[in-house]
């Protein structure tokens, strides 16, 4: 294998270097004495601390509500998007700007606002709580407030695609005879399904890491609507560091498996793509 | 098919992109619609098409409405200049695309599918790039699966917008012959949009010179070239010296004071000065070495010579007025016998032929070379291209 890049442009040794320096300092070195932290307690330890019970079903429902989050987010931001590329309208750039606000605002505030919006005597809660659903103080406030703040992500990796697709290959498609429904599903979807699935990823490892807004709307109830950074926060108020950080490990592996895989599934929609 | 297009009009905002545009493409030929960017060719091809809806008009195939119907209904295949093909489909996906999308009941079984979409890349010589994703291919391969994408549905129709504007000139040129044979083989009806004349006037049946929104001339190659029927058209096909001048008692001169006569003008006596535009081909004009006594005709000087391929063309500087003459060169077999032309030699101009349009005139008045005596420039009239 050749380190050297066989390409002719220059800075190949600096920036790969930068690049690699940069990685170690933000990204590699703490979560190295994280692992470090973790092993501190050794094998047994680390086992026994990762995979109690309650530590289980945290797990479960951190990343069985992230998941549905972003599925939720991948169909609405894919519409959000869609509006926005496709049709001009009064207020357009308003919407436009309101998309980025999940961004921009201390996820606190989101958790506060929407717990309160949820809530058995909040505006929307007082509407459901007859049907029967509770939102807030649940798994459901959970997918809630993990959709709010997962929702630019979808829609900002979408929009570009959106924008560039040709015109044309719709017209040549409906030229030789597709439906809309036709056009859309086997000409469209699959030109921006690599960047959709990117804004699934980001949107889902957002919803994992998500620590702010759950806590105020989930009740945080052990088994039921516990998150596992919220489980993460509570062992380290107790000063079990080694309990704290075996649970982050633990979670740091469940992300890195998944957003590895999501990654392979976009390389093969992108096989086409071939230079 | 034959296509009956009847008082098209279509506007974007305040522009005009086609103003009451009136054609007849007649069943199997090979039409191109020629214009400068703008001229609403594309858009006229678009209509044709259905991806545009005309403000008012007509437009019939074969004596049916065609506007009423979506565009997937009217037969009619589409090639794009950017190919347009689905970057995610393998070429053969690309070709089946047009029979896959059909619904159950219509679709032909796997089979006959393959065999149809084998039979039409064998027809574009791609068999052998089946597989392959459109990102893996030339230019002119794009191309050509575009086309056989768009033969898949069977078309009565085949339109093409600046089929070949994105390719290089030698693919260009094989590709415009490959596609004149398809289009006589398939018996098609065929509208082409182009802006570049040479390939209008190499591969069409008839030329549809559009500007502004409007048709100048409809006519075969030959005659929009020879005959243009205005001053646009002139002016758009071919090389043309356009000279601003001045009708006086049935002559033409250069405008501007002391400009030298050009020649006569027919159909306009009359000593009122009238001022128009002159046009003349290059090779429609003569370069003799002018006598020391020449002094009373047309006399210039050669600022330029360049050979190109067959081609001399020579810069003229008369009387402050740059013109360019063209003759073909005869190198080797046969004794050349015209004058060399040489830089900074001077010379005497006459035009052989060419037209002008006057301001007060509403039709093109022919420029006749003046008798000139002792010879004339008769003997050098050997040459032509």
């Amino acid at each position: 294998m050749r380190w050297k890049s066989p390409s002719p442009l220059p800075g190949f040794g600096l920036t790969l270097g930068y690049t690699i320096a940069y990685l170690s300092l933000i990204v590699l070195i703490p979560l190295a004495g994280l692992a470090l932290r973790a092993s501190g307690a050794g094998w047994d330890g680390f086992l026994s601390a990762a995979l109690a019970p309650r530590v289980i079903d945290a797990f479960k429902v951190s990343f069985g509500c992230a998941l549905i989050a972003a599925l939720i987010n991948l169909v609405f931001g894919l519409l959000v998007a869609w509006v926005l590329v496709r049709y001009d309208f009064p207020g357009r750039k308003l919407a436009d700007a309101f998309v980025d606000l999940p961004f921009a605002l201390p996820t606190a505030v989101a958790g506060i606002a929407l717990a309160s919006l949820y809530a058995p005597q909040g505006w929307f809660g007082a509407l459901l709580a007859p049907l029967g659903v509770q939102v807030a103080f649940g798994p459901l406030g959970i997918i809630v407030a993990l959709t709010f703040i997962g929702l630019p992500f979808v829609v900002r990796t979408v929009e570009p695609v959106l924008q560039d697709f040709e015109r044309e290959q719709e017209e040549v498609a409906a030229m030789l005879g597709a439906t809309r429904a036709s056009v859309f599903f086997r000409v469209i979807l699959p030109s921006i399904l690599p960047a959709l699935l990117t804004g699934f990823a980001l949107a889902f490892a957002r919803a994992v890491g998500e620590y702010g807004s759950v806590i105020f709307i989930a009740g945080n109830l052990p088994g039921v609507s516990e998150i596992a950074p919220l489980l993460i926060v509570i062992k380290l108020e107790q000063y079990d560091y080694v309990g704290a950080t075996s649970i982050a490990v633990m979670m740091l592996l469940a992300s890195f498996v998944l957003l590895l895989a999501i990654n392979l599934l976009q390389r093969w929609t992108r096989s086409y793509d071939v230079r | 098919m034959n296509i009956d297009i009847k008082a098209i009009t279509k506007r974007f905002g305040a522009f005009a992109a086609l103003n009451a545009v009136d054609l007849q493409v007649r069943d199997g030929e090979l039409l191109a619609l020629l214009g400068p960017s703008g001229s609403g060719k594309t858009t006229l091809l678009r209509i044709i098409a259905g991806l545009e809806n005309a403000d008012s008009g007509e437009v019939l195939f074969g004596g049916e409405n065609a506007l009423e119907r979506h565009p997937r209904d009217r037969g009619v295949g589409f090639v794009f200049q950017h190919y347009a093909l689905f970057r995610h489909m393998t070429v053969f996906d690309n070709v089946a695309f047009g029979l896959t999308v059909r619904p159950r009941a219509a679709r032909p079984p796997k089979a006959e599918i393959a065999r149809r979409v084998t039979e039409l890349l064998k027809l574009v010589q791609l068999d052998w790039l089946a597989e392959r994703y459109p990102t893996q291919l030339s230019g002119g391969q794009r191309q050509r699966v575009a086309l056989a994408r768009a033969l898949a549905v069977e078309p009565r129709v085949l339109l093409l917008d600046e089929p070949f504007g994105a390719l290089d000139a030698k693919v260009r040129k094989e590709l415009r012959r490959w596609l004149r044979r398809l289009h006589d083989d398939m018996g098609l009806t065929s509208v082409f949009v182009t802006h570049d004349q040479e390939e209008a006037l190499e591969l069409a049946d008839r030329v549809v010179v559009m500007n502004k929104g409007g048709i100048e001339q409809v006519g075969s190659p030959a005659e929009v070239y020879r005959d243009p029927a205005s001053a646009f058209v002139y002016e758009f096909l071919g090389d043309v010296n356009r000279l601003e001048v001045e009708i006086e008692g049935g002559a033409a001169r250069l405008a501007g004071p002391g400009g030298p006569p050009l020649g006569g003008v027919t159909g306009r006596g009359g000593p009122a000065v009238a001022p128009a535009v002159a046009y003349v081909r290059p090779y429609d004009i003569d370069l003799v070495p002018a006598a020391p006594n020449d002094a009373g005709f047309t006399v210039g000087v050669i600022r330029h010579v360049q050979e190109v391929g067959p081609l001399i063309r020579a810069e003229v500087d008369l009387h402050g007025t740059l013109l360019e003459a063209a003759k073909t060169v005869h190198h080797g077999g046969g004794e050349d016998k015209t004058v060399e032309w040489r830089q900074g030699d001077r010379v005497r101009v006459s035009f052989r032929r060419g037209v002008v349009f006057a301001a007060d005139a509403n039709k093109p008045l022919a420029l006749a070379p003046f008798h000139i005596p002792g010879g004339g420039a008769g003997e050098f009239h050997a040459v032509r291209t």
